[in-house]
């Protein structure tokens, strides 16, 4: 039943109501049945409790107005008789016309202060004996007293009387009787009788069947004021009228309650379907949306209520999500973009950071290694050049004393000096020693000079011998260059050339000269076989371009970064001295330019000069004089190239 | 009112039954109640008491003088012979004394009643026909 009720907002709204209904129909139904029961009730016990009222007034009235007749009756002159006994019976007559013209239902006697009886208003039975007065008759003063319910002797029945002392009227204060007037319990339940409910008297000190009690109601009445102060006048009658009332009223409220359902049930269930229309639409959209991800879609706002304010509410919060999912999704591609990029940047950045660095080490490098060897070739520059100079004299003696001897094997001798003569150049082995000591000569002579040209070479790195700085054609020295190298390459590689600078730039061009040298020997040492070499000039901005590309082996990439290092060669010793592409980098980098080098294996290599057309600011324009005196440029400095 | 106009009315039937009573001219006694101590009283004297002008006996008790019912013979004897006055007057004179406070002597309407009265009440003075017997009474007056 609860989980029935509690599946849907419709029906806890019809189980509320219905709730509230039956809640507020069964206290109201409850609280009009036991006020209505309870006012018929006390209405009933004050109707009887008058009607009890009413009654007691009745017996007082009667009681009172018989007092007064009692009193009248008493002053009467004839009541003088009662001194004589009443023997004129005038007395007895008056009494018996009292009872006839009153309508007495009792009797009236008089008595005389013997409490004898002198007269009564029916004649008693001459033959019976008078039976002794009830005892309450017999009383004192001078005033009415009422004499409470007995048992009158004389009337032989259940009574209540008034007794009234008779004075004599003819002297004061002399008591000649008395005067009783009974009245019978019967006549007294007569005049109590009533058609709708029972009456009777019950004394005040007796405790009355409580109201309500033995299936009556009951209403009691105020004890009598004058006479009756003993009593009070009980009214019952049976509770079934007032029950049968009431039932009738609870009878009408569950038609009532009934009735009232009927229009309040559909009433509710108007409402609740009413209410919950938009609600289960709503739900429905939603569900649909959830459902669907399709946040485009938009609950219809059908009232204005709160549940209209629900669906804007809503709507606006799919249009929020519709747009937030947007730009989510474009914030996502963005990010993706902006991380793409980011790599893509970081990876720049990170190949210019590496360039940068290498660049900077390799700056570095060289401009320790430049003091280095600076300070080595100052150091080898006046030994070797003793030893290389004084090489053409040591052959020149070696070949006078190698003739010397000759000559002194001419002359002539003895046999036995000539054949000691020719023992000892036997035993010296001098043909031999002729022979070799030229080839020693030679060689320590070009030993001389290749360790003077190293040092050359070592010092045109470091300090670089300083020509003239002008303005020069490069496209001058690269012909120059190539005429020199002509031999080389000739029949076998071919030479491409593209020029576009055609301008002269401020360089020292003997020191120019010398890269286009180590570049172009490089070129066509690295190919083996037939190849091309191409060498373009051009100009970007305040920059010359000079791109020497080869056709050659390429350089291994892990070699790329050593290249410029002084000493680098992948050549034989003596083939080259590791040193040319180190000079011919300082030489760029003093002159503000660099060399860039794009190399790949088996295709080829590309070095690009960059050359400002126009000298830094910082650049010593003037040469500086070499340490010692070298031939100027070399034209073929021997080739420190790469295995390329 | 209607209750006294009513007892008016039956005491009028009472008298009306009275007058069949014949009156003949005979003595009558003056009696009093024994308790009276006087011996005898003169006519000047009974006067005196119903005419209410001596309302004590000797000893200071009241006198209760006791009359005739006003048809009777017998009183009319009374009125003669000891008040001198017709009943008319002295009714109208009792009525006077009566407004000045001073009761008219009691009525008996018979011989028996009146001795029974003056039997029993003391002080009590009245009247009785010679012929009745004066019984437990004392006799002060005779009238022949």
């Amino acid at each position: 039943m609860i989980q029935f009720f509690s599946r849907s907002i419709a029906r806890k709204i019809l189980a509320s109501f219905i709730g509230i209904y039956a809640t507020t129909y069964l206290l109201t139904a409850l609280f009009v049945f036991t006020s209505l029961r309870n006012s018929i009730g006390v209405s009933e016990v004050k109707t009887l409790s008058q009607l009890a009222d009413v009654k007691m007034e009745r017996l007082e009235n009667a009681f009172g107005d018989l007092a007064i007749d009692l009193r009248a009756w008493a002053e009467l002159d004839v009541m003088t008789d009662l001194v004589s006994e009443d023997v004129d019976k005038r007395i007895a007559r008056m009494l018996e016309g009292l009872k006839r013209q009153y309508g007495l239902k009792g009797e009236v006697y008089a008595f005389d202060t013997a409490g004898k009886l002198v007269a009564s208003s029916t004649p008693p039975n001459p033959d019976a004996a008078p039976p002794p007065l009830p005892a309450a008759w017999k009383v004192d003063g001078k005033g009415l007293v009422f004499v409470d319910k007995h048992w009158d002797t004389l009337g032989s029945n259940e009574a209540m009387a008034l007794v009234m002392p008779v004075m004599a009227s003819f002297t004061g204060n002399l008591r000649i009787g008395s005067l009783t007037l009974t009245y019978p319990w019967s006549a007294l339940e007569h005049l109590l009788a009533d058609e709708d409910a029972l009456i009777e008297l019950v004394r005040t000190d007796s405790d009355p069947a409580p109201l309500g009690d033995n299936g009556r109601v009951a209403g009691l009445s105020k004890p009598g004021g004058s006479f009756l102060k003993a009593w009070k006048v009980l009214a019952t009658h049976e509770t079934s009228a007032a029950v049968q009332a009431v039932r009738q009223v609870a009878n009408q409220l569950l038609l009532l309650g009934l009735f009232l359902s009927i229009p309040i049930l559909a009433a509710v269930l108007w409402l609740s379907r009413k209410l919950t229309r938009p609600v289960v639409e709503l739900t429905g959209f939603v569900g649909l949306i959830t459902g669907t991800d399709d946040l485009g879609k938009r609950v219809p706002v059908s009232s204005v209520d709160e549940l209209g304010t629900l669906a804007q509410s809503f709507n606006r919060m799919a249009a929020s999500l519709e747009r937030a999912g947007g730009e989510r999704e474009r914030f996502v591609r963005e990010l993706e973009a902006l991380n793409q990029s980011l790599e893509a940047k970081v990876a720049a950045r990170t190949l210019e950071l590496k360039a940068s660095q290498a660049e900077r080490a390799q700056s570095d490098k060289m401009a320790s290694l430049g003091q280095l060897v600076a300070g080595v070739a100052h150091e080898l520059n006046n030994p070797i050049a003793f030893i290389y100079a004084n090489f053409p004299h040591l052959e020149e003696y070696t070949g006078e004393l190698l003739a010397l001897i000759e000559k002194l094997r001419q002359v002539p001798a003895d046999e036995a000096v000539r054949r000691r003569f020719d023992e000892l150049i036997a035993e010296a082995d001098l043909d031999f020693l002729q022979k070799d000591i030229l080839k020693i000569i030679h060689s320590g002579k070009d030993g001389a000079t290749r360790v003077k040209d190293i040092v050359l070479s070592l010092r045109s790195f470091s300090r670089l011998d300083e020509a003239e700085f002008k303005k020069t054609s490069l496209e001058l020295g690269i012909d120059d260059t190539l005429a020199l190298l002509h031999h080389r390459m000739r029949g076998r590689i071919i030479l491409e050339k593209d020029y576009r600078l055609n301008q002269p730039v401020s360089c020292f061009p003997g020191q120019i000269n010398q890269v286009f040298m180590n570049i172009i020997s490089n070129a066509i040492q690295s190919i083996k076989g037939t190849g091309s070499i191409k060498i373009a000039t051009r100009r970007e901005g305040a920059l010359a371009i000079v791109t020497v590309a080869d056709s050659g082996g390429g350089i291994p990439p892990e070699n790329l970064g050593k290249i410029f290092d002084p000493f680098f060669t992948t050549k034989k010793v003596g083939e080259g001295t590791g040193l040319g592409l180190s000079i011919s980098y300082g030489i760029m980098e003093k002159h503000g330019g660099r060399i860039d080098v794009q190399s790949r294996l088996g295709e080829g290599t590309t070095f690009e000069l960059r050359l400002p057309l126009e000298p830094p600011a910082a650049m010593p324009l003037s040469g500086v004089p070499a340490a010692m005196p070298l031939s100027g440029v070399p034209a073929a400095l021997p080739l420190s190239g790469v295995t390329t | 009112m209607i209750v006294k106009g009513s007892i008016l009315a039956v005491l009028g039937l009472g008298f009306c039954a009275l007058f069949s009573e014949s009156a003949d001219a005979e003595g009558m006694l003056i009696i009093v109640n024994p308790s009276v101590e006087a011996a005898a009283l003169s006519p000047r004297e009974i006067s005196a008491i119903y005419l209410l002008k001596t309302m004590a006996w000797a000893d200071g008790s009241r006198i209760i003088p006791v009359n005739r019912e006003a048809t009777s013979p017998l009183r009319e004897e009374f009125n003669g012979a000891i008040l001198h006055q017709t009943n008319e007057a002295l009714a109208a004179y009792w009525n006077e004394m009566h407004f000045k406070g001073r009761l008219p002597p009691v009525i008996q309407e018979s011989d028996r009643a009146m001795l029974a009265f003056i039997r029993k009440v003391p002080g009590a003075i009245g009247y009785i026909s010679e012929s009745t017997e004066p019984m437990d009474v004392k006799i002060v007056g005779r009238v022949p």
